[in-house]
C-alpha cells in the first residue's frame, strides 16, 4: 500500500507543470469623475433710497434696507405726507405713477441684491386741508344768531360753506318778511 | 479489484496531464564561427525589446461655481505622460447631462455647459472653445491639454430657485487607433 501511494505521488509531481496562458488584451478604458456644485441664496438685500416727501414701506415695514425672499415680489407702499398729495413716482428714473394701485406698487421678482431709487413728487393739497378751521366756523355759524349778525348777511367769508350761505340768506328773508307784515298790520 | 482500477485510472490521468505542452525558456546558443564555417563567414544576432505603452491623463477636480458666475474655470484635461504605439492615440469623452440638480428638489435644475479649448498647438494658432457634449478630446503627444470651463447663462441664474445644486461629470479615457483619413 505504501509503495502504491509513493508511486502515485511521484506521478502527481510530474503532472505539476507550468502552463502558459494566452489572454486577449482589452482596450484600456478608465473613467474619472468630477463634481460641480453651487449654492443659490434664499434671500436678497434690497436698498430703497427715497427722494421727496413720500413715506415708503416695503412689505409693511419702514426702513431703507430690506431682506426679501429670493424670487418674491415685494410690495412697496407709497404715501404722501400730511397736507400733500402724490403727483408722480419714479423708480430708478422710470415713471411708475400709473402702475401704483391703492398706494401700492409690486416690484418684479427679486433674483439678486439691488438698490432702488424712489423719487416721490408731491404737491400741497388746496386749503381744504384747513378743514379743522372750516368745521369750527360752521359750528359757530349754526350756533348763534348774534354770530350771524356780526357776519355779513350774505355770509361772504372765506371759511363759510355754501350751505351756511343759504341758511343765512333764508333767515334774513324770513326776518324781513316778518317785519314787513308787522308794519302792514300797524298801518 | 476496485483498488487496482482506481490506481490504474489515477495513473493514466497523471500521465495525460504531464504529457501536455510545457513552455521551456532556454537561453539561445551563441553562434560560433571557425575554420570549418563555410564562406561567407558571417553570423547574425537579433536584438529585440518590448516597450509597453503607458500614459497618464489628468482630469479636472471637483469645482464650486460661485453664484451668478457666467463662466468658471474647470481646470484642464491633459496628457501629462505618454508613450504610445505608432498609430495610436488617447481619446477622452466627457459625459454630462448638462443640468445641476437641486439637492432638495430634483425637479429644480440649473442648465450648464462644459466647454473645452485646445490649450497647446502651433504658435499663432487660434482655437475656439467648443461644447464637449458630443465631442471627443484626442491626444497623441505628452503635454497636450484642453482648458475647460463651466458656463451658465444669466437668464438661467435669474430663474434659479434657492438651494444647493450639484452634478457629476464623467471623463472616459480610451486608447485607440488614430482614425485614418479616407483617400479623396
Amino acid at each position: 500500500m505504501k509503495k502504491i501511494a509513493v508511486f502515485l505521488l511521484c506521478l502527481s509531481m510530474l503532472s505539476a507543470s507550468a502552463l502558459t496562458a494566452y489572454a486577449d488584451v482589452e482596450p484600456n478604458t478608465a473613467p474619472g469623475e468630477a463634481t460641480i456644485g453651487t449654492v443659490v441664496p434664499d434671500s436678497h438685500k434690497i436698498t430703497i433710497k427715497v427722494k421727496g416727501n413720500g413715506v415708503v414701506k416695503v412689505n409693511g415695514k419702514e426702513g431703507t434696507e430690506f431682506e426679501v425672499e429670493r424670487l418674491s415680489k415685494p410690495v412697496i407702499e407709497i404715501k404722501a405726507k400730511d397736507g400733500e398729495k402724490i403727483t408722480k413716482v419714479l423708480l430708478n428714473g422710470e415713471d411708475i405713477t400709473d402702475k401704483i394701485v391703492d398706494g401700492k406698487y409690486i416690484l418684479p421678482a427679486v433674483y439678486e441684491d439691488g438698490e432702488y431709487e424712489l423719487t416721490v413728487e408731491t404737491e400741497k393739497l388746496p386749503d381744504d386741508s384747513s378743514k379743522p378751521d372750516s368745521s369750527k366756523s360752521d359750528n359757530s355759524n349754526k350756533g348763534t344768531s348774534d354770530d350771524s349778525a356780526s357776519t355779513p348777511a350774505t355770509g361772504l367769508t372765506a371759511s363759510t360753506t355754501g350751505v351756511t350761505i343759504t341758511l343765512m340768506g333764508t333767515v334774513a328773508l324770513a326776518a324781513a318778511a316778518v317785519i314787513a307784515s308787522k308794519k302792514k298790520k300797524d298801518e | 479489484m476496485k483498488k487496482s482500477r482506481f490506481i490504474a485510472g489515477f495513473s493514466a490521468m497523471a500521465l495525460a496531464i504531464s504529457a501536455m505542452s510545457i513552455s521551456a525558456f532556454a537561453a539561445p546558443e551563441p553562434t560560433k564561427i571557425d575554420q570549418t564555417t563555410p564562406e561567407p563567414k558571417q553570423g547574425q544576432a537579433v536584438i529585440t525589446t518590448t516597450i509597453e505603452p503607458t500614459y497618464i491623463v489628468t482630469i479636472p477636480a471637483d469645482t464650486t461655481v460661485a453664484f451668478n458666475a457666467l463662466s468658471t474655470d474647470f481646470g484642464s484635461v491633459e496628457l501629462t505622460q505618454a508613450r504610445l504605439d505608432p498609430g495610436k492615440q488617447i481619446k477622452v469623452t466627457v459625459d454630462t447631462d448638462g443640468e445641476l440638480n437641486n439637492a432638495a428638489d430634483a425637479s429644480k435644475v440649473i442648465p450648464y455647459m462644459v466647454t473645452a479649448q485646445y490649450a497647446t498647438g502651433e504658435p499663432g494658432g487660434v482655437y475656439m472653445p467648443f461644447n464637449v457634449k458630443g465631442s471627443d478630446l484626442t491626444f497623441d503627444t505628452t503635454g497636450q491639454a484642453f482648458a475647460m470651463e463651466i458656463q451658465i447663462t444669466e437668464n438661467d441664474w435669474n430663474k434659479a430657485y434657492a438651494g444647493s445644486y450639484s452634478d457629476t461629470v464623467t471623463f472616459n479615457v480610451s486608447y485607440e487607433d488614430v482614425p485614418t483619413t479616407p483617400d479623396p
